[in-house]
């Protein structure tokens, strides 16, 4: 999976530092590559201070050398990923940019690590010729179940995690390492901001983490006396500050989190929490907030648990554990997406008569030709008939190819709660009755990958948008999904009493529009564009294990893995209002020459329920 | 075109109702594989098949182009108004040229009847993306396959007189050829042309198979002139 590559040309002169796991993987590529890359050393940094975690998408950091000539040049990463049947095959991403003589690139290049135990390679191309190259093996110790960042100057702090998690893997970062795309932050489970410097982060940068924290993301600012919190979160930050004082006795700090607060006095910054948020006291002032802002949790903290003399503390685990939460399940599976779509692709039926009727013409205007004129000059006439035939007969077999092609796919668009923001998962499965190599473009903006590999895949960059290219087989089709954000601000509420639903569904309708809640589902019907209101009574609920089997319905989207029963949808903390959405939706698309083929896509909403959970009298 | 025997005989094939009759069946059956095999067919083994098809086509194409091809030499099929190369040997010809004239006749026919089936391959081959430099490999091979078996014609019509017992021989070493030669032990059974047809296309035949083809079609070429040569001692 890869998000739109950033680069920075000609970084040689004001080129930052990128963490140590810069350093490191510079080490590695220097003592392990062949002798081009010890000549001219390739910087390679994988995820975030070199910890993965497997499936997600992570950041890619690539440092060329100076370019030893301008011209056309590329980034080629490859990465191992395991395929059904045939065994292993390779991820290609690349990155295209004009190289300049002399200068120094660096390319960020969001890339989806499957097999972790083979390395990743990565090469620099120049006039189709390789001039640098390196392979970055995968430290086991960093691939991680649940992945804490901490963006800090310290290398320490975090090592209360493996009491909360002990699949958690910490990392420590600077702010150069941060993703300027919010879909680099997916494998992510915290992020933890101590020394932030928000002038050296990028416009993209603050965008990428303000969306991740609303479509999801978990973000901890650690305010420190004398800092100011970055302007940029203030609109998401459940706390703004007060003043530092020196905490004695925080009787009340250990009994919230447990454990003895080490002796003080305990360097802390008072902070004034916004209305809702949940607070946490040290001697009576306000030290802890957190805060839910979209679908994200967002806390700030006036005390640091990551330096002494709370570094000591053992509550501070409990601090940790509430930060990191519970591992949120998948809303909807990309595997399970894949297995709805069921994309039958059959020959066209236009393009097999006219093959019959053209096949019947260039044999019957031979014939003719040769019985009208049996003669050398009509042997040749008949050679130049046959000339101008193959021309015509591969613009039908290319067209006949083109109309045969089947793209197929589905995006499931999650509303995030009282943010102008909805997480957009796109699956689409391509079928080509006849085999042969595909492209299809994601979305501009997504990041794309693979959901089933069929063969070594081709990830192309070219500018925003990402170009796939893979060979199917003629009788599997290729499953790939693309992960974005769009702007919506759709919105639905349960009046007092959970009796009556009032939706604003913006600009679209929503068919078969249904309410979700703890494994019970509403039908409905359709909802028109805007605001609407709808009687939801406590009968006429149906299971959702009968919804899902309903395959005309945009409940069997929501499946569990190999399984009939529902998928995680119904396990939601909240009711959720769902159905068929009629609005636009980022979707994949074919080569303009295969625009001919055929194309089936649903779109399907999922709006967060705010207010009390409706009353339901089990069916 | 300065060989009077290869003038005649283009001109003889151009004006036969044979040769006519001969191109008809061959696009016809080339038309009809190539719209059969349009509709893909899905299944466990379905890529292997597939990519068959155009292989299929180009195997049909190989034995029906080398049939006649050779047929014609050996006069199994007597094109109308084309002199043998027995007769033309009484005319002021000289061995030599008669037999250049008929190997080359038999060159034109053999790559002209390629030329006529290759918008059907192209459809085939197209709809697969089958390889352009693969199927130009594979055409080749199939024209000197044709070329060295119609050589063999052409020594078989000068060296034997009986009709039945040239048309036995004659069919006898093409069963030989496309047949006989999957009994050999590999890499020699890939001197076999359906064989080779399939390496061709994938681009994994060696060169030393068009060079066999050509070395045996060379060698029948001098064992038709020597032969000939017997008639004017």
């Amino acid at each position: 999976m890869a998000a739109a590559p950033l680069r920075n040309s000609g970084a040689g002169a004001r080129a930052r530092p990128i963490g140590r796991a810069l350093a490191l993987s510079l080490a590695l590529c220097a003592a392990a590559g062949p002798p081009a890359a010890a000549q001219a050393p390739l910087a390679v940094a994988v995820g975030f201070d070199g910890a993965v975690r497997p499936g997600a998408p992570a950041p890619l950091d690539v440092q060329t050398p100076p370019m030893p000539a301008g011209g056309p040049a590329e980034i080629v990463v490859e990465t191992a990923a395991l395929v059904p049947q045939t065994g292993r095959a390779t991820v290609s991403t690349v990155v295209p940019f004009q190289a300049v003589a002399g200068a120094v690139e660096r390319v960020r290049v969001p890339v989806v690590i499957q097999d972790v135990r083979r390395p990743v390679r990565v090469r620099l191309m120049l006039g189709g010729r390789v001039i640098a190259r390196a392979e970055v093996p995968l430290d086991p110790a960093r691939i991680a179940g649940r992945l804490v960042v901490l963006v800090s100057q310290v290398r320490a702090g975090l090592g209360a995690l493996r009491r909360v998690d002990e699949r958690a893997v910490d990392a420590y970062v600077t702010p150069d390492a941060l993703p300027a795309r919010w879909q680099e932050y997916t494998g992510v489970d915290l992020l933890v901001l101590r020394d932030l410097d928000p002038s050296r982060l990028g416009e993209a940068q603050r965008t990428a983490l303000l969306t991740w924290v609303r479509l999801g993301g978990r973000l901890v600012v650690i305010a420190r006396p004398g800092m100011p919190l970055p302007a940029f979160l203030l609109p998401i930050l459940p706390a703004h500050l007060e003043g530092a004082y020196a905490l004695t006795s925080p009787a009340d700090l250990a009994a919230r989190f447990g454990g003895v607060v080490p002796a003080g006095p305990i360097p802390a910054v008072a902070l004034v929490p916004q209305p809702g948020a949940d607070v946490a006291r040290a001697a009576g002032v306000p030290v802890v907030a957190g805060a839910a802002e979209g679908d994200g949790h967002v806390s700030v903290w006036g005390i640091d648990p990551t330096v002494p003399p709370l570094a000591e503390w053992a509550g501070r685990a409990r601090l940790w554990a509430a930060a990191l939460g519970a591992p949120a399940p998948a809303f909807v599976d990309a595997s399970v997406l894949a297995e709805r779509l069921n994309p039958r692709a059959p020959a066209d039926r236009f393009s097999h008569v006219a093959a019959g009727f053209l096949i019947a013409l260039y044999v019957a205007g031979l014939a003719v030709l040769r019985r009208r004129r049996p003669t050398p000059a009509g042997a040749a006439a008949g050679a130049a008939v046959a000339a101008l035939a193959v021309a015509v007969f591969v613009t039908l077999a290319v067209g006949a190819r083109a109309r045969s092609t089947a793209l197929t796919q589905v995006a499931v668009l999650e509303q995030a709660s009282g943010a102008p923001v909805a997480r957009a998962l796109i699956v689409a499965a391509a079928a080509v009755p006849y085999g042969g190599s595909v492209e299809v473009a994601a979305p501009p903006g997504a990041v794309a990958a693979p959901v089933t590999m069929t063969g070594d895949l081709r990830l192309r960059w070219r500018d925003e948008t990402a170009v796939l290219d893979g060979v199917v087989r003629p009788d599997v089709s290729w499953v790939f999904q693309a992960l974005t954000a769009v702007p919506l601000r759709t919105s639905a509420r349960f009046g007092p009493g959970g009796r009556t639903l009032t939706a604003d569904l913006d600009r679209a309708g929503l068919r078969d529009a249904a309410v979700w809640w703890h494994g019970l589902v509403y039908p409905l019907g359709d909802l028109p564009a805007g605001r609407t209101a709808r009687r939801v009574p406590d009968t006429g609920w149906r299971r959702a294990a009968d919804a899902v089997a309903d395959d005309q319905s945009p409940a069997r989207f929501f499946r569990a893995p190999e399984s009939q029963a529902p998928g995680a949808i119904a396990q939601l903390p909240r009711p959720v209002l769902v159905g068929e959405w009629s609005g636009p939706a980022p979707m994949f698309a074919l080569p303009q020459r295969l625009r001919a083929g055929r194309a089936g896509q649903d779109v399907v909403l999922v709006v967060p329920i705010a207010g009390p959970a409706p009353r339901v009298v089990q069916p | 075109m300065s060989n009077p025997v290869l003038r005649g005989d283009l001109r003889a094939r151009a004006a036969s109702r044979k040769i006519f009759a001969i191109e008809l069946f061959y696009l016809g059956v080339l038309g009809v594989l190539a719209w059969l095999g349009m509709p893909p067919e899905l299944g466990a083994q379905a890529a292997e098949r597939t990519t068959s098809l155009t292989t299929a086509l180009l195997v049909v194409e190989a034995i029906l182009v080398t049939y006649f091809a050779s047929a014609c030499a050996a006069q199994e099929i007597a094109v109308e108004t084309e002199k043998s190369p027995v007769d033309l040997v009484f005319a002021p010809f000289t061995p030599r040229s008669i037999v250049a004239g008929k190997s080359l006749a038999t060159l034109a026919t053999a790559g002209y009847w390629l030329l006529l089936g290759a918008p059907l391959v192209a459809l085939s081959a197209g709809i697969r993306q089958d390889s352009a430099a693969g199927l130009v490999s594979a055409g080749a091979l199939i024209a000197v396959v044709a070329w060295s078996m119609g050589q063999l014609g052409m020594w078989l019509g000068i060296a034997i007189e009986s009709e039945f017992s040239r048309t036995l021989a004659h069919w006898g070493l093409l069963l030989l050829v496309f047949v006989g030669t999957l009994a050999l032990p590999m890499p020699a059974r890939t001197i076999n042309p359906v064989l080779g047809i399939a390496a061709a296309q994938r681009g994994e035949l060696p060169a030393a198979v068009y060079a066999l083809y050509v070395a045996f079609g060379l060698a029948c070429d001098g064992a038709a002139r020597r032969t000939l040569r017997r008639y004017l001692a």
